[in-house]
């Protein structure tokens, strides 16, 4: 029983438990801070608010158990904000065509990744900064400037919660996504190589581990749910904004980490960049409730990030 | 001559300089490229274009290149640009004869205090620092848009006057530019302390083990990149005629990229400064060709990505062995 007790004890210090303490005691405060915070409505917007920086997430923390980073996240949802609203055009008829190329420019940003990295032997950190660089060419020339277009029906319903609930088809979209997530990552094959590859690239490559395709698979991966991402906030934007993705990069990769994933690679996994995601759209949300100015918001959340990462006390660098 | 000659042939060189060599290979030829196409790039006055948008950058890619050197990084440089650039704005009294000195010193040492909280953070506490500095940033983001919520402020104009300057026909900033290459260059290359953070950078265990104080080595490393931020900032003040407290965001990103393209490397200790310099005119020359050449803006990313991508995958096809 003693020992029961210690292991518990012993799992709540890992980060990845650990993040949900914090998450519960944030929930805690808000909650008595701000009255309304139960509120239907604004729970039913805090977690669709979620679900966009979530499903990015997941790519992100793909990415970062390898022990890389992917920075054209950002830029890769923007795009699918601009190219969804530009071919939707107000209307359900194209939203077969809009998915098919949303999903093809997904694949080709995320192979053009893994091309990057395994065939010209370029750094991860530079090639999606390169890619990311590309992709902001490629939406600009699209677009001139100027983004067009508007969401259809069946986009906003996605962002609508049905009846009296707080579920919105965005955030049941994204649960369905954490599930799969999370059993690729734990079950599957695929899911240990990338936590063999992203612990030592040599080793995994000696051991049989086909590097280059683990590689192209997790950029794949996260390129077509940033795009994907991108693709719903259409739904919640209406029409597309050219800054709409802008702060996805460092959400996302704060979210990771916050939740536990080493930036080293090799550990961690979704279920703590779930209590990540949710603790940085509720800090948002809170800074927000208690109406401090943007300076103020930026400040305390760089500061409590800092302050997470102190309390971890292992996110060691390599050396 | 013959002792260029005979040096150039050792093994050391070519591993030692190779990367600086690929990036002012790259510059040149590039160069060559615009001036085919457009007879006023080699104008005097474009050139001096060219120093101008480049000082602010070459300033924070020193700093990044000191970092990289380290085997560490520091995306916070783009902000400490902008705080730096905030606080030298108001504490700038335009009116005075010496106006300027407090403006001016507050944000060299403002840049030295960033510096140094990122270097204990990263040495001290041996966090990450790629999600230190990414909180950092937003940090001396927030403090910046509080000192300075809209972009403003007036400068000491006998200052700005000063930096904007032309000395026999050459920008005032080109010769500070050569001076703080000159001393980086040295520092990094020369002295007991750039050999201990290429140490650090290259085997934090032996350099450890050799003696060095390595936690204080980072720290002093991350503090001149900040100093070398804020100088950028100070000048992006005058230059503007202003602050901005959003000016820095696009900087630390791109001084990554032409760090790497100057032959620095993420695994720390390889690096040289006069590559970063190549690396910076390179991204700088982007925009100036558009220009010249009257391309939509629209291009500037596109190309500026295929350049970062293409620029290095020449470098690094050669090392297969990575």
């Amino acid at each position: 029983m003693e020992t029961k007790v210690l292991h518990i004890k012993e799992n709540l210090r890992k980060p990845e438990y650990f993040v949900y303490i914090i998450l519960a005691v944030m929930f805690t405060v808000a909650v008595i801070a701000s009255p309304g915070y139960l509120q239907r409505a604004h729970m039913s917007g805090l977690l669709k608010t979620a679900s966009f920086l979530g499903i990015a997430a997941i790519g992100q923390t793909f990415a970062i158990l390898l022990g890389d980073i992917d920075l054209s996240v950002a830029n890769t949802i923007t795009l699918g904000n601009v190219l969804g609203a530009q071919i939707l055009m107000g209307s359900d008829a194209n939203l077969g065509k809009a998915f098919v190329i949303i999903l093809l420019a997904g694949i080709l940003i995320g192979a053009g990744n893994g091309f990057g990295i395994r065939y010209l032997k370029l750094d991860p950190f530079i090639m999606t900064l390169g890619m990311s660089s590309v992709i902001e060419g490629v939406f600009m020339i699209y677009t001139q400037g100027a983004p067009k277009g508007k969401t259809s029906p069946f986009m906003s319903s996605l962002c609508r919660s049905a009846g009296t609930g707080v579920v919105t088809g965005v955030f049941l979209i994204w649960i369905v996504l954490v599930v799969i997530a999370i059993f690729v990552m734990k079950k599957t094959t695929f899911g240990r190589n990338v936590f063999a590859v992203g612990a030592n690239k040599t080793a995994a490559r000696f051991s049989g581990i086909n590097t280059t395709k683990i590689y192209f698979i997790v950029y794949i991966i996260s390129a077509v749910l940033a795009i994907f991402a991108g693709f719903l906030l259409v739904g919640y934007t209406g029409t597309s904004y050219l800054d709409v993705g802008v702060d996805y990069n460092d959400n996302s990769i704060a979210a990771v980490i916050i939740g536990g994933t080493a930036v080293t690679g090799g550990r961690g996994g979704y279920l703590g960049t779930l209590a990540g995601v949710m603790l940085m759209v509720m800090l948002v949300d809170f800074l927000t409730i208690v109406n401090i100015s943007e300076a103020g918001r930026q400040m305390i959340q760089g500061g409590i990030i800092i302050i997470l990462l102190l309390l971890y006390n292992r996110d060691k660098a390599s050396h | 001559m013959t002792k260029v000659l005979k040096l150039m042939k050792e093994e050391k060189f070519k591993y030692k300089y190779s990367g600086v060599i690929m990036a002012y290979l790259f510059l040149v030829l590039f160069m060559v490229f615009i001036g085919m196409f457009d007879d006023s790039f080699f104008t005097g006055r474009n050139l001096s274009n060219v120093i101008y948008t480049a000082f602010p950058l070459v300033m924070v890619s020193f700093g990044q290149t000191i970092c990289l050197l380290t085997h560490g990084i520091d995306i916070s440089l783009g902000m400490i640009l902008s705080l730096s650039n905030c606080v030298c704005i108001v504490l700038m009294k335009p009116d005075e004869p010496l106006g300027w000195v407090t403006g001016v010193a507050a944000a060299l040492v403002t840049g030295m205090v960033c510096g140094l909280i990122n270097g204990i953070l990263i040495g001290r506490f041996r966090l990450a620092a790629l999600i230190v500095t990414l909180s950092m940033s937003t940090v001396y983001g927030g403090i910046a848009l509080y000192l300075l919520p809209m972009p403003g402020g007036s400068i000491h104009k006998g200052f700005a006057k000063f930096l904007r300057g032309k000395f026999y026909g050459i920008p005032v900033v080109f010769f500070l530019l050569l001076i703080v290459l000159v001393i980086v260059r040295a520092v990094l290359n020369q002295t007991p302390l750039g050999r201990k953070i290429r140490a650090v950078g290259g085997n934090y265990a032996a350099a450890y083990a050799t003696g060095i104080d390595a936690v204080r080595t980072k720290i002093i490393a991350h503090m001149l990149a900040g100093l070398l931020s804020a100088v950028g900032g100070v000048f992006l003040a005058a230059y503007m005629y202003s602050g901005d407290p959003t000016i820095g965001s696009s900087y630390s990103l791109r001084a990554i990229a032409s760090s790497i393209i100057g032959g620095a490397v993420f695994s720390g200790a390889v690096g040289d400064v006069l590559g970063t310099l190549a690396g910076v005119v390179i991204l700088t020359l982007i925009n100036n060709m558009l220009n010249l050449l009257g391309i939509s803006s629209y291009f500037q990313f596109l190309l500026q990505g295929i350049i970062i991508i293409a620029a290095l995958a020449l470098g690094s096809l050669k090392n297969v062995n990575r």
